[in-house]
């Protein structure tokens, strides 16, 4: 393709001749600027761009002549333009730039550029978890006002995405928890059984379910599912304006779109918290009858001196707290999507990165809490 | 260029397409020349996105050849239809700008795609391209989601325009413009279509543009085409057209440009 178009230079003492043929098209680009960009165009006075035997000009050949152009004026010289076709001097013509406008940013240190990038996570970091809690105010202060006048509460709603956030994920919930409760009765047995200890799995795995491992895995496996469901949902309605539209409509977009998936969450949660902590017993049950030897009376008994109601609630008694955190995050980032599809695929990986941080932060504090109760 | 001049660049012969039951064209023929500014219209829903849409490939016909600068889509090779994929820009509706590239970055897809033009000189004609299109060069480093309506068409013409097509398809390209800003931007069209020599075939409902830019008219009509001048669709008896050029709008445009 290359061959198709040329550029002859004569030169006579300070006088250029450049004569240009062929097609000058962006197939033949690469060869004519390398070709144009080896050009001397030193102590040229005056220059004469001859195009007289170009067949076809397209804005790429057009571009790289008026870059010669300008080159060559750059350098001193006067440059005339011949045999050019009318419409190729029409295309010439509108390569020159409008305006200058100097497109150069300062010069600043990679240090100082480190420095300013942290610095503006952490103000930023600050301003989300204030934002948050002003988010938080604003839940609570809608809330108060729908409890005031029930009638207010979007049932149907709240009952469809209880359907959505709860019932639809009982499979892969309980599932879950089965084969975490037969992992942690057969690690248990394992380590365990050198010090003959083995009917201890049963204490373990009572405990580590009801306590922690049931409540944290349902909140996490929610926040995966729901959270980011959440967020997917508003944000996309916030894409099409639809939120916009309903505040044209006078709703209050935090009372129909928060407040029943929030409800939802925090009734759903618990309920399936319990649900898993059944599962993930069955399953160690299953585990130490089957491959430990225990007998099933004998699991039961065990587990009955193994764990008390305190055991039980504090794990229960996370769940709501958790599934607020949850449902706020991922309402809280729906709601901050701007712009196209694009954002909104940001903040549901957002929305899930923060809400499972907030849960396991807040598993933490209630850690510290109940070891301070003694419970 | 090797196809002389009078020979149709885009040859459609016998269409059919179908949605199920619901037949959208009927054996319909259309001949696109070389150098034209062709406008389609029609009702809602008598395909003139289709009609877009299947010429570009994006559709398959239930019947019918499409012949697009002398080749039958097809029945190409993929290799050979990229390259007659970059022989042709398309301008949709929305503007369909990739949402996590910035505009330039958007105009240097087809260059990474289809050529091996070297970094620099790429960087150079994206920013003529910004430039010709009547964009500030600041754009270029902007976000889709930062653009306004008429940017963003601006910005996707830059993109349809970057390898210098020769035909180049807009849907729709006037529609959620204000008055000035259409006008505006049917004069940007006219001119690149003369500097660049390009073939325009252009899905429109706005009166104005089709009287100040095209050179004839397609009208999709009971599931046909019939093609003319304005002023040979307008002496038709088809009610159709007689509603749609000698409603108030259209006789408000026509005695303008008269």
């Amino acid at each position: 393709m290359a061959g198709e178009a040329w550029v002859r230079t004569s030169r006579d003492g300070a006088g250029l001749v450049l004569a240009a043929g062929g097609r000058w098209q962006l197939s033949t680009s690469p060869a004519l600027d390398a070709e144009l960009g080896r050009l001397d165009v030193a102590n040229v006075r005056q220059a004469r761009l001859d195009l007289s035997a170009i067949e076809t000009l397209d804005t790429a050949g057009a571009w790289l002549l008026y870059r010669t152009q300008r080159r060559l004026e750059q350098n001193g010289a006067t440059v005339e333009i011949t045999g050019a076709a009318p419409h190729n001097a029409a295309l010439l013509q509108r390569m020159a730039p409008r305006e200058r406008r100097s497109l150069l940013r300062p010069q600043v240190s990679p240090l100082r550029l480190i420095v300013e990038r942290v610095g503006a996570a952490a103000v930023t970091q600050a301003y989300e978890g204030r934002d948050l809690l002003n988010f938080f105010g604003l839940v609570c202060v809608t809330a108060a006002r729908v409890l005031v006048q029930p009638g207010r509460v979007r049932f149907t709603s709240v009952a469809a995405h209880i359907e959505q956030v709860g019932f639809n994920a009982m499979p892969i919930v309980g599932l879950l928890s089965f084969l975490i409760g037969i992992v942690l009765a057969y690690q248990g047995a394992d380590q365990l059984r050198a010090f003959g200890a083995e009917i201890y799995t049963i204490n373990l795995l009572g405990i580590s379910v009801l306590r922690e491992i049931g409540v944290l895995l349902t909140a996490i496996l929610i926040a995966g599912r729901s959270g980011s469901a959440f967020t997917a949902e508003i944000g996309t309605m916030k894409v099409n304006e639809e939120i916009d539209a309903m505040q044209t409509l006078g709703l209050d977009v935090t009372e129909v779109l928060v407040l029943p998936r929030l409800l939802a969450v925090i009734i759903a949660l618990p309920l399936l918290v319990f649900f898993a902590d059944m599962a993930a017993l069955a399953g160690g049950a299953l585990m130490s009858t089957m491959a430990l030897g225990f007998a099933l009376p004998q699991f039961v008994n065990q587990l009955h001196i193994a764990i008390h109601f305190s055991s039980y609630w504090t794990g229960l008694v996370k769940a709501p707290v958790f599934a607020m955190l949850i449902g706020l995050v991922g309402c809280y980032e729906g709601l901050k999507v701007e712009g196209g599809a694009e954002s909104v695929g940001r903040m549901t990986t957002k929305a899930v990165v923060v809400s499972i941080f907030l849960v396991i932060v807040a598993d933490a504090i209630f850690s510290i809490l109940f070891s301070w109760l003694h419970v | 260029m090797t196809a002389a001049d009078d020979t149709p660049i885009i040859r459609v012969r016998g269409l059919i397409t179908r949605f199920g039951a619901n037949t959208i064209h009927d054996r319909l023929d259309l001949d696109i020349r070389r150098g034209e500014i062709l406008g389609i219209v029609g009702g809602s829903g008598t395909g003139k996105s289709v009609l877009l849409r299947t010429i570009l490939g994006l559709k398959h016909p239930e019947g019918g050849t499409i012949e697009v600068l002398g080749d039958r889509l097809d029945r190409l090779s993929p290799a050979a239809r990229r390259a007659i994929q970059r022989r042709w820009g398309v301008l949709f509706q929305n503007g369909a700008l990739f949402s996590s590239l910035t505009v330039a970055q958007n105009i240097r897809v087809p260059f990474r795609e289809h050529t091996h033009v070297p970094t620099k000189l790429a960087g150079d004609l994206i920013r003529l391209k910004i430039q010709l299109v009547g964009l500030d060069p600041e754009t270029g480093v902007k976000l889709p989601s930062e653009l306004s309506g008429g940017m963003k068409k601006r910005a996707a013409l830059a993109r349809a325009i970057a390898l210098d097509p020769e035909i180049l398809f807009l849907d729709e390209p006037t529609a959620g413009l204000d008055p000035i800003a259409a006008g505006d931007f049917d004069q940007l069209i006219l001119d690149l279509q003369r500097s660049l020599k390009l073939t325009v075939v252009m899905v429109t409902h706005d009166l104005d543009s089709l009287a100040t830019i095209t050179d004839r008219i397609a009208v999709l009509l009971d599931k046909r085409i019939m093609v003319g001048t304005m002023s040979e669709l307008m002496a038709l008896p088809h009610p159709w057209i007689r509603a749609y050029f000698h409603g108030p709008r259209g006789r408000a445009v026509v005695a303008h440009h008269r």
